[in-house]
């Protein structure tokens, strides 16, 4: 099945909502936000894409629709890669832990580092940074350099003090 | 009685050398401790359970196994070692001896003691 | 302080000891193995057998009650801080750390908000290897630059 069968029939099955485009060498699907979950478990259960490589969620601030939640999917049967888009208003979404167990690991890194929240995550924590910190730093207003939450917590009370 | 000077001597010096070794370290090993030093060591993070936790029975019954076969063993090498001066009549009263401790051993395997399951 | 740790005046007998002392003491030196990141796969290529460690007395422990080297090779970030003290608390006087490559030196190219500025913010470095990653032969080169510190080290003298 190529890229272009895909669409084919992802049109058929969702009239309207679906995208397409292929650049810098990758196929994406943007997808609106009201049948993505159908689309997204149609991918796995009908067209064989069983693989959820990753989860990247992006920040947008000056635009209406905040975050833009990219679905990394690849079909091991076919070898094809294409990339799932669908804009978010707020920072509230879907899970898709229950059509891939992956999705799990993936959502909580993308929790954790750029705030948008899975409504229905079994366990949504914090996976990479410690529990302490504040804030989501891959959002576009936090610095780069925001160091001065170094000295918020001791957790092992070790008397450690950062000056840089 | 001279036959034993070279035992004595390695003797001593053995205990020479042991006693050295520890005491020149303790001599000169840096003491400096302290509470994290003592701390257990999880790789780094607190521990998070006690390291006295309940094991299997096994390793218990096993250990007791080796210590009453390991004396058995200790009774059979004076025996082995002046085998020709006890003749037939030792022979006949350490096959009895070894029959003896056979049939406890019987028991432990019928009882399952050897499973390692 | 041992018994007779910094007691004596320099004579034969206390510079001849001392020297004893610090050839046992630099001639197998343990590192607790420390690899965070990239740094790493560098002290495992010195370690094997091109640029060997074995020869310098160099073995590997993993746990730092049995170690008196703590190589930090790699990058720190602000939530693997307090373990890297926990084990350098651990480890028994006496004890030394290198500091491997740039992100252990000084935070390397990694300026932001997760990574340690240099692990000497947190424990006390006696060598810094520049490099990203150091080359094989600067790792051996900083182990005896600390093998002819702990030559000069005084023991039994004050």
């Amino acid at each position: 099945m190529t890229f272009n069968d895909l669409v084919a029939k992802l049109t058929e099955k969702f009239p309207s909502k679906i995208n397409s485009y292929e650049k810098f060498g990758s196929k994406y699907i943007v997808v609106d936000r009201s049948v993505a979950k159908d689309l997204l478990r149609s991918m796995k259960y009908d067209f064989g894409f069983t693989y959820l490589v990753d989860i990247v969620a992006v920040h947008w601030p000056k635009r209406k629709e905040k975050f833009d939640v990219v679905y990394n999917l690849f079909s091991i049967n076919d070898k094809l890669r294409v990339f799932v888009k669908c804009s978010i208003e707020n920072e509230k979404t879907f899970t898709v832990t229950d059509i891939w167990k992956s999705a799990s690991f993936l959502e909580r890194e993308q929790y954790d580092l750029v705030g948008v929240v899975f409504e229905g995550h079994p366990d949504l924590r914090r996976i990479l940074l410690p529990e302490f910190f504040e804030g989501h730093p891959l959002r576009k207003e936090y610095p780069l350099k925001g160091r001065k939450w170094f000295n918020n917590a001791d957790e092992q009370g070790l008397g450690l003090k950062f000056t840089r | 009685m001279s036959g034993y000077l070279p035992i004595a001597l390695m003797l001593v010096v053995a205990a020479l050398i042991g006693i050295i070794s520890v005491s020149v370290g303790f001599l000169i090993r840096p003491r400096k401790p302290e509470k994290v030093k003592l701390s257990v060591y999880e790789c780094g993070m607190p521990e998070f359970s006690d390291a006295r936790q309940r094991y299997n029975v096994r390793f218990y019954v096993i250990a007791m196994l080796f210590v009453i076969f390991d004396v058995e063993t200790v009774f059979l090498f004076p025996w082995a070692v002046s085998f020709d001066v006890l003749g037939l009549f030792g022979l006949i009263e350490m096959i009895i001896f070894i029959i003896i401790l056979v049939f406890g051993y019987f028991y432990a395997w019928k009882k399952g003691a050897l499973e390692w399951a | 302080m041992g018994l007779m740790e910094h007691k004596f005046s320099d004579n034969i007998i206390t510079t001849t000891v001392d020297g004893v002392i610090n050839w046992a003491r630099r001639s197998s030196l343990w590192p607790v193995t420390f690899g965070l990141a990239c740094c790493a796969i560098e002290m495992m290529a010195v370690g094997a057998s091109k640029y060997d460690l074995d020869r310098l007395g160099v073995i590997f422990r993993a746990t730092p009650r049995q170690a008196d080297l703590m190589i930090v090779a790699g990058t720190v970030t602000r939530k693997m801080a307090p373990v890297v003290r926990k084990v350098y608390d651990q480890m028994p006087e006496p004890k030394w750390v290198i500091a491997m490559g740039s992100c252990a030196t000084s935070g390397g190219i990694f300026n932001t908000y997760s990574t340690v500025q240099g692990v000497d913010e947190i424990v006390p470095v006696d060598f810094y290897i520049p490099g990203c990653p150091p080359r094989p032969e600067a790792l051996l080169d900083a182990i005896i630059a600390l093998q002819e510190k702990i030559k000069g080290d005084k023991v039994l003298r004050k």
